[in-house]
């Protein structure tokens, strides 16, 4: 697919925006815990003992405790808890083509996943995630956010036995990421993430990144957001605010609100996703704790651009957990909102 | 003398459930279901296991797999004194993370952290040797912070003092063989006047074991006037970044051209490390190949250099952590095939 280039631009802002609702909005990165059941049901369906539509109407019903679960905790735009996915790149190598998928390997500690291999060419195969979206808007009558993962992150985490070529692969993948994102747009998808959270750590693959992200939302009739984390934030900043999106939602609660420090010497220019909750440590943070951190955010971004949200996806923390953890943000949020 | 070994590190898991204990042992202290000394059985098992995998392959010199290290920042750290653990950062340009150690006190080495572990694996590899390995005071000084708000080389110095005494235990425990794991340098070149102070601090009033100085992620070549004036027996180099990551595509010169810097470069006597397959890839290495384009060229620029031939070690450019268990398997029979070649050309 060739460059759609900016003749379809970023123009029409009643579409684009939030329907009309409270000051900084309350979403999430995209992933919610499994319960025991649905982990239960994938194993048995990796061992061949549990078919694919038994598997579905599980992650189905998973689904839809997942959106009832956000509504009732008092988030304004909500994702579809990624139920159906594993790993973050894996679960789409394993839909597109050109990728095979790897044994095991160590991400940290004693978790482990299976990483995507590139061996042929990769091409768009149709709509990945498109079913899940529409399946998710179809039980509320919030907003779903559509959270894919961009092109330059499936680019540095998956092992290249083809491309020989970082820009070639990471660019190609930046083709398939913009026919998902499209479809995403056309079955009625208003907000897009991107996630990129490989983007931090090599400084000098930002240009890449930059160009891949461009095929990706250049003219797409969306508000585009991206998640970037755990990296070199100082060496890409302010550079990383040339990424073409509308929104970044970063974790500002795992650096200690280092972030913000580093917005003082270059002004963040996007809106903010401001993660307010540490989304790798068993602790429940109070109230109060969460509120300093959104009052922080609101010292580098006025209102109209601060978004609250957890650090990263939820699913590494328990249900018990990130339901604590949502609730205290919601709290926390409503309290600053009578502020302002 | 030309040898094969690895890196460092060796995957802890693997697709078969017998290579799956450990992880199922942390997984039932997690949820109170076992003894944490489950957990220490489970360690011992897989390193045996890393260990015979090394020794099948034909590997020379073992590693323990660094089976029991969660991260090679935060299980030198939580070994001293003076630091706290805290969040998770991405290990340079990876996707996999290490805990940051914070300094909140002075930095010392109450008791031996590494030797245990030392002398397990020795036992299990004999007689094939080990060697230690240990993270260097300035990756670890690099990727900490200061919370006392000492400076840098501060900081650097008082890891390598403290990390002096385990190096010396460790050699009196029978380590011949200590690698110092620095892959900073190839990341921030302008450190290198401080790695050598604190390697001269580092290897203070070592007698018999020989040290490593292994750099890695990145090309470290540059710096190589510095790194060979180091009071080190061995220099460890990632060849497949010195020669382009394009790896099929280093061409023959380039290989030779590195040879000749090496040769100009190192004092008679000193060793290289060469770290020629690829730890990051699964795309394998064909050995025929792989050894005309990046060892042969290298191997014969050194020999011309008059003087005694010097020790090399044949190795990944990486810990194998970073790939699939049949494919670390795949680049160690690899990595036996390039040694094998080298042997009967330049032994």
């Amino acid at each position: 697919m060739s460059d759609p280039g900016p003749t379809s631009g970023p123009d029409d802002r009643e579409e684009r925006a939030l329907p009309p609702g409270p000051l900084l909005p309350l979403s999430t990165i995209g992933s919610f815990p499994k319960s025991e059941r649905l982990k239960r049901a994938r194993a048995d369906f990796a061992r061949g003992t549990l078919d694919a539509d038994s598997l579905r109407v599980i992650e189905r019903e998973e689904t839809v405790a997942c959106i009832r679960l956000q509504e009732s905790l008092g988030l304004d735009l909500l994702v579809d808890g990624e139920m159906y996915r594993g790993d973050m790149t894996t679960y789409f190598a394993e839909n597109l083509e050109g990728f095979r998928i790897s044994g095991l390997v160590r991400s940290y500690g004693n978790r482990y996943y299976r990483k995507p291999v590139v061996v042929g060419e990769v091409r768009w195969p149709g709509p990945v995630t498109v079913e899940w979206f529409r399946f998710a808007q179809e039980q509320t009558r919030l907003p779903v956010k559509a959270i894919l993962t961009g092109p330059y992150t499936l680019m540095d985490w998956a092992f290249d036995e083809h491309y020989g070529s970082r820009e070639s692969l990471a660019l190609a993948l930046a083709d398939v990421v913009r026919q998902e994102a499209e479809a995403l747009v056309a079955a009625g998808a208003r907000h897009v993430q991107i996630d990129e959270p490989a983007i931090s750590v090599r400084p000098d693959e930002i240009d890449l990144a930059i160009r891949a992200m461009h095929r990706v939302t250049d003219g797409l009739r969306a508000r585009t957001i991206t998640h970037i984390c755990y990296g070199d934030f100082p060496a890409i900043y302010p550079r990383l605010l040339d990424l073409p999106v509308e929104q970044f939602t970063l974790e500002l609660s795992n650096s200690d609100l280092g972030l913000l420090e580093l917005f003082g010497t270059s002004p963040f220019t996007k809106e903010l996703g401001a993660g307010v909750v540490d989304v790798h440590s068993h602790a429940v943070e109070p109230v109060e704790v969460v509120k300093e951190r959104i009052l922080a955010a609101l010292r580098v971004v006025p209102p109209p651009r601060l978004y609250v949200n957890p650090d990263c996806g939820l699913k590494t923390r328990t249900a018990e957990e990130s339901e604590a953890k949502l609730r205290n943000m919601v709290a926390a949020t409503r309290q600053v909102r009578q502020t302002l | 003398m030309i040898l094969a070994s690895l890196l460092s590190n060796y995957p802890r898991i693997g697709d078969r459930p017998a290579e799956q204990v450990l992880r199922r042992a942390l997984q039932a202290a997690d949820r109170e279901e076992a003894q944490r000394s489950a957990i220490a059985e489970a360690e011992d098992e897989m390193t045996r296991m890393a260990v015979r995998e090394q020794a099948e392959a034909g590997l020379d010199i073992l590693t323990d797999g660094q089976i029991r290290w969660n991260d090679p920042v935060s299980h030198v750290a939580r070994g001293l004194s003076g630091f706290r653990i805290e969040g998770l950062l991405r290990t340079f340009d990876t996707n996999t993370y290490y805990r940051q150690p914070a300094a909140t006190g002075p930095i010392g080495r109450e008791r031996p952290f590494l030797v245990e572990a030392f002398r397990f694996a020795a036992a299990a590899a004999a007689p094939r040797p080990v060697k230690a390995i240990v993270t260097g005071p300035l990756t670890l000084s690099r990727l900490s912070r200061d919370a006392r708000g000492r400076s840098r080389q501060h900081l650097t110095l008082e890891i390598a003092s403290a990390l002096n005494r385990e190096l010396r235990d460790l050699e009196a425990a029978g380590a011949a063989l200590i690698q110092v794991d620095e892959p900073v340098p190839a990341w921030f070149p302008g450190d290198v006047e401080l790695l050598r102070l604190a390697m001269r601090r580092l290897v203070a009033g070592m007698t018999t074991a020989r040290v490593i100085l292994a750099t890695s992620f990145g090309d470290a070549t540059p710096l190589l006037a510095d790194l060979a004036a180091l009071p080190v027996a061995l220099v460890g180099l990632d060849v497949v970044a010195a020669l382009g990551r394009a790896g099929a595509g280093a061409s023959q010169d380039g290989a030779a051209d590195l040879g000749s810097r090496l040769a100009a470069a190192l004092p008679p006597g000193t060793g290289l490390l060469l770290g020629v397959i690829d730890g990051r890839n699964t795309r394998l290495e064909e050995p025929n190949e792989t050894y005309e384009r990046r060892v042969r060229p290298i191997l014969a620029a050194l020999r011309r250099d008059p003087g005694p031939t010097s020790e090399v070690h044949l190795a990944p450019n990486h810990g194998l952590e970073f790939l699939p268990r049949d494919a670390a398997r795949a680049k160690m029979s690899a990595l036996a095939a390039l040694r094998d070649l080298a042997k009967r050309e330049f032994a």
